[in-house]
C-alpha cells in the first residue's frame, strides 16, 4: 500500500474522506463486519484470486478488447476514441465482474442464499447466472417500473433460476432502483444469514470497496491495452455514472496518474453529484438528490434505468470533493443521439447507460485535439433497450 | 485491567447522574410495584399534525409510560409497510422537525410525567443540524432519542451523544438477535436510560415474536447492564404483550399495531379516543 495513494480504499470505518461508512441498523452491523472480514481474507488468498481470475477469463470472456472506434473518431473529428468493450462480456455488461466476485465470496463464506437489487436488470442477470453455476438460490429485487422497461432481462434472470420480487415505494405509486435498494436491505434484515450481493459502489461499507475491487479489472485492462497499442496512458477516460460501479472500475487504476483526466457522466435528471447535497440514506453518506428536510429522496428520471439513481457511491463523492474526477451530465436526447450514432458508425448496439458517456465523450473529443487519446467505457450492450428505442423512434425507424 | 474496571465504574456513575430523570423515575416506580412499562409509538404528522398530537395526548392519558414519537423518513430501512406508509403520508403533508418539536412540546405541557422519546433516522437530524436538534428537543421536553441507523462506527454517533448529553437527553441503543456478545458489551457501555431489545430478525410490524427468543436475548443483555430493557418488534396483541412481560424485561413496546389501528380507523371522528381505548387493552394486561 503506497502512502497517500488514492487507490488505498476507505479507512477502517469505511470512510472516503467524510463520505461512506456504514449507517446501518444494528441488525445488519454484524453481517457487514463479517462480510468485511471475509472480503479482506479472500483478497489475500491466492487460491481464491486464481479462481476469480480463471472465471473472469473463461466464463466472462475477459480481457475484452480496447477497440479503436475509428469511424466514430473520424465522424467526430477530435481525439482518438477507444471503446473499452465490457458490452462484449458474457451477460452483456460490466456487472458480471462484480457478481462473479461476490458469488465466489458467498460460496467461500458458506452462504446458502443470495439476495440482490437491480436497476436495469444487468446486475440481476449477472447475479442469477453466477448463482446458477455456483448452485445458490438467487432472489432479485427490482422496481416495478424497471420490470416493465427491462422485461427481457427479467426473463433471462428467471431462466437462470432467479426469483424476481417487484418493489414499489411506500405508497405503491412508483418502483425504481432506489426502491429495490431499500427493499433488499429490509429483506436482508429479515434474513441476515443470506448473502446480499450489492450491484453498485453504494450502500454501507464494505460494499463500495468490494464492488470497486471487483470492477477494477476494467481499468487494469485499459492500462495494459493502451500501453500496448499507444505506448502511453490515455489523456482522458469517460464513463457514465448512476451508483458508480463501471466508472470506479474504469478509473480506479488511474487515480494516481494525475495526467489522466477522468470524467463521470450522469443523466441530466438524476445528477446527484452535480446537483445534490450531502446526505445519509440507505447506509451511506454521499451527495444525494433529497428533500430540504432530508426525509426523502427527490424523484429522478433517466432514459437509462441502470443509472437512474438519487445518489452516487461515496468514493465518487470524495473524488468530486477533492476534484480528482470531473462529474458532469448530459440529457436523454444527447444520450439517445449518441446511441444511434454508435449504431450507425461502428455497428455496435450499446446500452442506453454508456450512451451517456458517449454523448459527453463526443463533446470532449472535439475539444481535445487529434493527438489526444480518449477512452469511453462501454459498460453494456443495448439488446435490453431496443423496445424503448423502437417506441421513441416510431415511424422514423424505416 | 484495573484501569478498565475503573473506567467502567466511572461510566456507571455517569449514567446514574445523567440518566434522564423522568425515565429513571418511571422505571424506578414500576419496579417498586413490580410492574412493566408500556411504550407506545406513533408517527408524527399522521394522519395530520393536530390529530397526531391528540393521539399522543390520549395515549398518555391511557396510562402508557413512555411514548415514541416517530420522525418520518421515506426510506426507513428497518420499518415494515405499515409504518412506512404512515411515514410517507406524513411527509407528503409537510411534516418537519420544527412541527415535530411543537407536537412534543404540547404533549409535554399536557403530561409532565410521560417519557417522550423521539425516534427516526439520522438524515433528518443531520440535515437539521445536530446541535440545533439537541437544543430544540430539550426545549420541547424530550427525554430520549432512538436513531435507527446510527451505530457507534459512524462519526455522528459521538457528535449526537455529546450534543444530547449537554442538554440531558439520552441516546437509546438498540440490541438485536444478530448482535454478538462483544457488541452487546460495547453497546451497553455507552447506553443511557434504557436498552431497546429488538426481538426479531426483521422489520417492524411483520413477524410475530417468539417469547423464548425474546427472553433469551433479554438475558444476554442483562449480563452486561443494569439498565432497564424494553422489548420490541412483533408484539401484535395484548396477549403477546402479556407473554413478553413475563420475561426479565422492564417494558414492552407496541408500535406498528397502533399505527395499523390508526390506519384502519382513519375516518372515525373520535379517532384519538378510539386509539386510547385500544391501547388501554395493552395497559390493562401489564398491570
Amino acid at each position: 500500500m503506497t502512502k497517500n495513494s488514492l487507490k488505498n480504499g476507505p479507512d477502517e470505518f469505511g470512510y472516503y474522506g467524510e463520505f461512506g461508512s456504514r449507517y446501518a441498523p444494528e441488525i445488519l452491523m454484524p453481517n457487514l463486519i463479517e462480510l468485511e472480514e471475509a472480503f479482506n481474507d479472500a483478497i489475500n488468498d491466492k487460491k481464491f484470486l486464481d479462481e476469480f481470475n480463471y472465471y473472469l477469463k473463461e466464463w466472462i470472456g475477459r480481457p475484452n478488447p480496447l477497440y479503436y472506434a475509428e469511424q466514430l473518431t473520424k465522424k467526430v473529428g477530435g481525439a482518438k476514441i477507444y471503446f473499452k468493450s465490457d458490452h462484449l462480456n458474457h451477460l452483456g455488461a460490466h456487472k458480471g465482474n462484480n457478481a462473479l466476485f461476490q458469488i465466489l465470496l458467498a460460496k467461500r463464506m458458506g452462504k446458502k442464499k443470495v439476495l440482490c437489487e437491480t436497476g436495469a436488470g444487468a446486475h440481476l442477470i449477472a447475479t442469477a447466472a453466477a448463482c446458477a453455476f455456483k448452485d445458490l438460490p438467487c432472489i432479485g429485487y427490482m422496481g416495478r417500473d424497471d420490470i416493465f422497461l427491462q422485461s427481457t432481462n427479467v426473463l433471462k434472470a428467471k431462466l437462470f433460476g432467479a426469483k424476481v420480487i417487484e418493489c414499489v415505494d411506500g405508497t405503491g405509486e412508483k418502483g425504481v432502483l432506489k426502491d429495490a435498494c431499500t427493499s433488499v436491505l429490509k429483506a436482508w434484515s429479515s434474513d441476515p444469514d443470506a448473502f446480499y450481493c450489492c450491484g453498485s459502489a453504494i450502500g454501507p461499507h464494505p460494499f463500495p470497496r468490494i464492488v470497486q475491487y471487483a470492477q477494477s479489472v476494467i481499468g487494469k485492462e485499459i492500462k495494459e491495452q493502451i500501453l500496448e497499442k499507444e505506448g502511453r496512458l490515455p489523456d482522458a477516460i469517460c464513463a457514465c455514472i448512476g451508483g458508480g460501479s463501471n466508472l470506479i472500475g474504469a478509473i480506479h487504476e488511474f487515480l494516481d496518474d494525475k495526467e489522466v483526466k477522468l470524467y463521470g457522466v450522469e443523466p441530466e435528471h438524476s445528477a446527484a453529484l452535480t446537483n445534490g447535497t450531502v446526505g445519509i440514506m440507505q447506509g451511506f453518506k454521499s451527495f444525494m438528490l433529497q428533500s430540504e428536510t432530508g426525509d426523502s429522496t427527490l424523484a429522478t428520471q433517466s432514459l437509462a434505468s441502470g443509472i437512474n439513481f438519487y445518489s452516487a457511491g461515496p468514493e465518487h463523492a470524495y473524488l468530486k470533493k477533492i476534484k480528482r474526477v470531473n462529474y458532469t451530465h448530459v440529457s436523454d436526447k444527447e444520450a439517445f443521439d449518441a446511441f444511434q450514432l454508435v449504431c450507425k458508425t461502428e455497428g455496435i448496439l450499446i446500452a442506453f447507460e454508456p450512451a451517456f458517456a458517449v454523448g459527453y465523450g463526443i463533446k470532449l473529443a472535439k475539444e481535445m485535439g487529434k493527438d489526444k487519446l480518449l477512452v469511453l467505457n462501454i459498460c453494456g450492450r443495448g439488446d435490453k433497450d431496443i423496445d424503448t428505442a423502437e417506441r421513441i423512434l416510431g415511424d422514423k425507424l424505416e | 485491567m484495573a484501569e478498565v474496571i475503573r473506567t467502567l465504574i466511572l461510566r456507571r456513575e455517569f449514567w446514574e447522574i445523567n440518566l434522564s430523570d423522568r425515565i429513571k423515575k418511571i422505571f424506578k416506580n414500576l419496579k417498586e410495584k413490580n410492574n412493566k412499562a408500556l411504550i407506545s409509538f406513533s408517527v408524527a404528522g399522521f394522519p395530520d399534525d393536530q390529530t397526531s398530537l391528540e393521539i399522543c395526548k390520549v395515549l398518555s392519558d391511557s396510562g402508557v409510560h413512555i411514548h415514541e414519537l416517530n420522525m418520518p423518513h421515506a426510506e426507513a430501512q428497518a420499518d415494515g409497510p405499515i409504518i412506512q406508509l404512515a411515514n410517507i403520508k406524513s411527509i407528503k403533508k409537510g411534516i418537519n422537525l420544527d412541527k415535530i418539536f411543537m407536537i412534543a412540546e404540547k404533549l409535554r405541557l399536557h403530561n409532565p410525567n410521560l417519557g417522550i422519546c423521539l425516534m427516526g433516522y439520522l438524515n433528518n437530524i443531520f440535515i437539521y443540524g445536530i446541535e440545533k436538534f439537541a437544543e430544540k428537543a430539550n426545549k420541547a421536553g424530550v427525554d430520549a432519542l432512538i436513531c435507527v441507523d446510527l451505530p457507534a462506527d459512524v462519526k455522528e454517533e459521538k457528535q449526537i451523544r455529546d450534543a444530547l448529553k449537554k442538554v440531558g437527553i439520552s441516546l437509546i441503543k438498540l440490541i438485536t438477535p444478530t448482535t454478538n456478545e462483544n457488541r452487546i458489551k460495547e453497546i451497553t457501555m455507552d447506553a443511557e436510560s434504557f436498552i431497546y431489545s429488538v426481538n426479531l430478525k426483521g422489520i417492524t410490524g411483520v413477524k410475530t415474536v417468539q417469547v423464548n427468543e425474546a427472553n433469551q436475548q433479554i438475558d444476554r443483555i442483562k449480563k452486561y447492564t443494569n439498565l432497564p430493557i424494553v422489548s420490541g418488534f412483533g408484539i401484535k396483541n395484548p396477549q403477546d404483550a402479556k407473554e413478553i412481560a413475563k420475561s426479565n424485561c422492564d417494558g414492552v413496546v407496541v408500535g406498528s399495531q397502533i399505527v395499523k389501528y390508526i390506519q384502519e380507523n382513519i375516518d372515525d371522528k373520535n379517532l384519538p379516543q378510539k386509539v386510547g381505548s385500544y391501547v388501554k387493552t395493552f395497559v390493562e394486561v401489564l398491570k
